[in-house]
């Protein structure tokens, strides 16, 4: 029975030594120096690029964010692909990685729907209803926010142009038959 | 807990230690046990990203009900210059992470040495400059989380979310960063005894790729928090 | 016979103490899931004692004596005056919180993939551990440790917040001690996360040579889906606890209204791990299903890559779904969106059922307590199932949202699903792990009180919801008095049940007659081991010759070919084709 085992287990190892021979030469590709030195500067560069953006480039709404995200994303790239070796790997690690990026853009995304499409309380917030809004808050004199009732809440612009109709933030009448609701 | 390894009986005692590692039992080989390791690696970094993705959430949550806010509060309270220094300070790290990894590849044991030492000044460096130009003024002037914030110029009504948001962000991923500085000292003992070379580096390769990750949240956090 | 000297891994040491240390600080993969499984029992016995007291509770519409006698013992032996016990409401709301935390978090997440995930998915696959076997010591012992934080929290108080901590409540009360039990619930996250890891490598890496990704047992594809969903949701819902202990250590306001913030997101940061998490739940058990059918009905599975892409996709669509836990909290865009989404996860789920029933079609099913399990899992996690689209469409759910239809959906297809087809596989799997079989009458006396009982506590709760008695409330209006004495005289038949199923297992281990390697006939690597298996499970590495399911070309292995009789090939060749 020793020797059976022994027997077994000497073969074992020869099975492995063996498989370890046929295996040996693929699994070590070693990026070459200056490639990883230029994906440095390049990361420092486009690092110097964001700020730069963000300071000196002016875009509507929400552009600067997103620009700054776009570099952020190509710089996580570079790291990813290059100094994580990510471009030279088997696929299945990248596959992680798309994966959970996807799931991140899910959990973010989605969550932002919601969020996003919050009418009165986010306007308010933003500034952009300054009077009424049923059930939440005006801006009193001082800036501050405080609990109203009356209607849904009027606009700046709206309150400018004289239409102070409650019934609507916009300014519009709800009611297509009072065409010219009287000044607030 | 195992019963003797049999390959070990195999191994020729005179090659450096890196040449005679030897698999755990249950691998065919040493070739599947390093891609195992490497594939273990990445999901556990997939767990990080999706950790810190509850920070960049709450982020885009808040900043979306308060903007004005939010912007004032990220120019008044946060210096551009010591992140964008720290940004490239990690950048060094990461770089200097990847020649570590080429010394062991092409088995130069003073490049892999050096390599993780000014990884680990940089990783030092971000910390200290956090901690001290960061922090630490913070802290005095009562620039602090929700409730604690008791500073006395504030820009706007919710600067404290922002700071929120700010302070458990960047302690976190300090907090990973000093985890980075213990594995990546781990990692210089283990060259030091002559565990990494070309034919087995799969351990340093994963803390490589730990410390890389590190380097890659900080790239989204600098512009979120010190650019909005 | 093997002829080599490699022992039971059950086998004692030479002294008590190194088999004590043998089992501490072991990496065998059977001991670790053994010692999962004992936990896993002992926690859903104790998260049953809650839900007992939360039943006796609602006895009767108003505060029973139980109660408030408890209250005032409480009161006198904490603040020396019996009228500052803390009321019948906060007990039963610890009752009905802690009976969530324990179930969900110490008992149904970890209990198939844990246990007998751990145990079987490489032995299935023909590997000797899994991938990381230290790292499966460390998730044994991050288990543990959160299993300690949490009866620890438990004698502080426990919580009274519901087991998903909502906030602002969490955020704010002082009651028991949420700090501690989210502490357990963020622990026994990471045990969860380092499992999912060294599932998913182990099933890409430790395959034996041969065995492709269609040649693995159903068994294992749903735990590679379960793995997928443990690493990528459950950080999601540690950041959601630590998020929420720093809101009440730290007071950043993030979820405070007062402060600027939001609870809402709360709730969705919450869902985004927990909604995805009744996958991880539902998932083990399907797989669980899949091999109880096709060994114990000895047929080929029905449309076996239907199930296994349909467990990815299952896995695939959980993670898009979760607004749906949150209708009455969002906006009609999100609703709207979530809803559609919702819908989308029957497909896959429902092609699982379809093929179960066909797997059954003329088959020579045996009437076993595995299979009678099997077949309360299709029942139950059919109605189940079929309760999910009322909460999903969102004119219903606005009426049906925190009412006893939701508490019914989900103890259908988490308990008529899960715990089901998880005692289904004890017992399937009860002769392979032990080498001991059980008595069969007992435990199928045990499965028809279990299996009547718990439809007898549950189905009572559709009822209630639709006529609108809400979840969570201790008391409720007389006129819903006798469903929910039916409800809670159900629970006891439950109890009842186990309390036969658990004399029957330990019985078994001490008296119970020596099972042989094979006695169901099953074709996958596990029934080719001893019983119970030797240390490196099998003495020479496998070579894979069949399918996992090719009963009816292939004699079960260990088997005595006249036992097992295979059908006539000639007509085999005609229903399924030249092979």
């Amino acid at each position: 029975m020793a020797t059976h085992n022994k027997i077994l287990e000497e073969t074992r190892l020869h099975e492995m030594l063996a498989s370890e021979e046929a295996h040996s030469e693929e699994h070590h590709h070693v990026t070459p120096f200056w490639t990883m030195f230029w994906v440095f500067v390049l990361l420092l560069g486009l690092t110097v690029f964001t700020v730069y953006t963000a300071k000196y480039v002016y875009l509507p709404g929400h552009g600067n964010l997103i620009l700054a995200l776009v570099i952020a994303s190509v710089k996580a790239i570079l790291v990813a692909a290059f100094f994580m070796h990510l471009k030279y790997d088997k696929g299945m690690n990248s596959v992680v990685v798309f994966v959970t990026v996807f799931a991140l853009v899910l959990f973010l995304g989605l969550t932002l729907i919601d969020l996003k499409s919050r009418a009165l309380v986010t306007r308010v917030e933003a500034g952009e209803i300054v009077e009424g809004g049923d059930k939440h808050y005006i801006r009193n004199s001082e800036g501050k926010l405080e609990r109203t009732t009356s209607g849904l809440g009027v606009t700046a612009k709206a309150k400018q142009d004289g239409h102070a109709d409650h019934a609507n933030p916009d300014g519009h009448s709800a009611d297509p038959a009072h065409s010219a609701p009287a000044p607030h | 807990m195992t019963t003797a390894n049999p390959r070990a009986a195999a191994i020729d005692m005179d090659l450096p230690p890196h040449a005679r590692h030897v698999p755990q039992s249950h691998w065919r080989n040493h070739h599947d046990e390093a891609e195992a390791a490497k594939l273990g690696m990445w999901l556990f970094l997939a767990t990080e990203v999706l950790l810190f993705a509850g920070f960049f959430c709450a982020y885009a949550g808040l900043r979306l009900l308060h903007e004005g806010n939010w912007i004032a509060a990220s120019h008044y309270y946060l210096d551009w210059r010591i992140g964008a220094f720290n940004t490239c300070v990690l950048l060094l790290s990461s770089f200097t992470v990847v020649l570590a990894i080429r010394g062991a590849q092409t088995n130069r044991q003073g490049m892999i040495l050096l390599n993780l030492f000014i990884t680990e000044i940089c990783a030092a460096t971000f910390l200290v400059l956090k901690l001290w130009l960061e922090y630490w003024p913070k802290w005095q002037k009562g620039e602090l989380v929700g409730a604690f914030f008791s500073y006395g110029n504030p820009q706007g009504t919710h600067d404290h979310l922002f700071l929120s948001v700010y302070w458990i962000a960047t302690a976190t991923h300090g907090f990973h960063v000093l985890v980075g500085m213990f594995v990546i000292a781990w990692a210089m003992w283990k060259a030091w005894k002559g565990h990494y070379g070309p034919k087995h580096y799969t351990s340093l390769e994963n803390v490589g790729l730990y410390w890389h990750l590190v380097d890659v949240i900080w790239i989204f956090l600098f512009p979120l928090l010190y650019l909005a | 016979m093997s002829g080599h000297h490699d022992v039971s891994y059950l086998a004692p040491k030479e002294t008590w103490w190194k088999t004590v240390y043998s089992w501490m600080f072991t990496i065998d993969h059977k001991k670790i899931g053994l010692m999962y499984l004992t936990s896993v029992i002992a926690a859903f016995f104790l998260g049953g004692i809650f839900a007992l007291l939360v039943r006796l509770e609602l006895w009767a519409p108003t505060q029973t004596e139980t109660v408030g006698e408890t209250s005032r013992v409480i009161g006198q032996l904490f603040h020396g005056d019996p009228a500052k016990g803390i009321t019948g409401n906060n007990i039963y709301n610890r009752m009905f919180t802690l009976h969530g935390v324990v179930m969900v978090f110490l008992f149904i997440i970890p209990s198939i993939p844990a246990s007998l995930g751990n145990f079987f998915l490489p032995i299935m696959l023909g590997a000797k551990d899994v991938a990381f076997p230290r790292l499966n010591l460390f998730s044994w012992f991050l288990y543990v440790t959160g299993g300690i934080v949490a009866v620890a929290g438990l004698l502080l108080g426990g919580a009274e917040t519901g087991w998903t901590f909502y906030t602002p409540y969490s955020t704010t009360t002082s009651w028991g001690s949420v700090t501690a039990m989210v502490s357990a619930a963020f622990i026994l996250g990471f045990s969860s996360i380092l499992t999912g890891i060294n599932f998913v490598v182990t099933v890409h890496k430790l395959r034996v040579p041969g065995m492709g990704w269609f040649d693995m047992p159903l068994f294992v594809w749903a735990m590679y889906a379960t793995a997928i969903i443990q690493v990528l949701a459950t950080p999601v819902i540690g950041i959601t606890l630590l998020l929420l202990v720093f809101e009440r250590i730290f007071k950043i306001g993030i979820f405070d209204p007062g402060l600027g913030g939001d609870p809402v997101l709360f709730q969705h940061f919450f869902w985004f791990y927990s909604h995805p998490a009744v996958y991880i739940m539902i998932l083990p058990g399907m797989g669980v299903v899949s091999e109880l059918i096709a060994v114990h009905c000895r047929k080929r599975i029905f449309g076996y890559r239907a199930i296994a892409f349909s467990s990815i996709a299952i896995a695939a669509i959980s993670f898009l779904v979760w607004g749906h836990h949150l209708f009455t909290s969002e906006t009609a865009a999100a609703n709207i969106v979530f809803s559609a989404l919702t819908f989308l996860v029957a497909v896959p789920t429902a092609i699982k059922v379809f093929n179960w029933v066909a797997t059954m079609y003329k088959a020579s099913i045996a009437i076993n307590t595995p299979m009678l399990y099997a077949m309360a899992f299709l029942f139950n996690f059919t109605i189940g199932g079929l309760t999910g689209p009322p909460l999903a469409t969102l004119a219903t759910d606005m009426h049906l949202h925190d009412t006893y239809f939701v508490v019914a959906h989900f103890h259908y297809v988490m308990m008529g699903g899960t715990v089901f087809a998880f005692i289904g596989a004890l017992h399937h799997w009860w002769p392979k792990m032990f080498g001991k079989m059980y008595n069969e009458k007992w435990a199928m006396l045990a499965t028809a009180l279990v299996v009547i009982g718990f439809n007898v506590t549950f189905f009572t709760q559709f009822f209630l919801g639709t006529q609108g008695m809400p979840r969570r409330y201790a008391t409720y209006v007389p006129e819903f008095t006798t469903l929910h004495r039916i409800s809670t005289f159900g629970s006891w038949l439950i109890a009842a049940g186990f309390l036969i199923h658990l004399p029957v297992f330990i019985h078994s281990l001490v008296a119970g007659p020596r099972a042989a390697r094979n006695p169901w006939g099953g074709l996958t690597f596990e029934w080719e081991t001893d019983s119970p298996p030797i240390e490196h499970n099998f003495p020479h590495e496998p070579v894979i010759t069949h399918g996992p399911y090719d009963f009816d070309t292939v004699v079960p292995p260990n088997c005595d070919p006249k036992e097992w009789p295979l059908p006539d090939q000639e007509l085999v060749k005609r229903v399924h084709g030249a092979h």
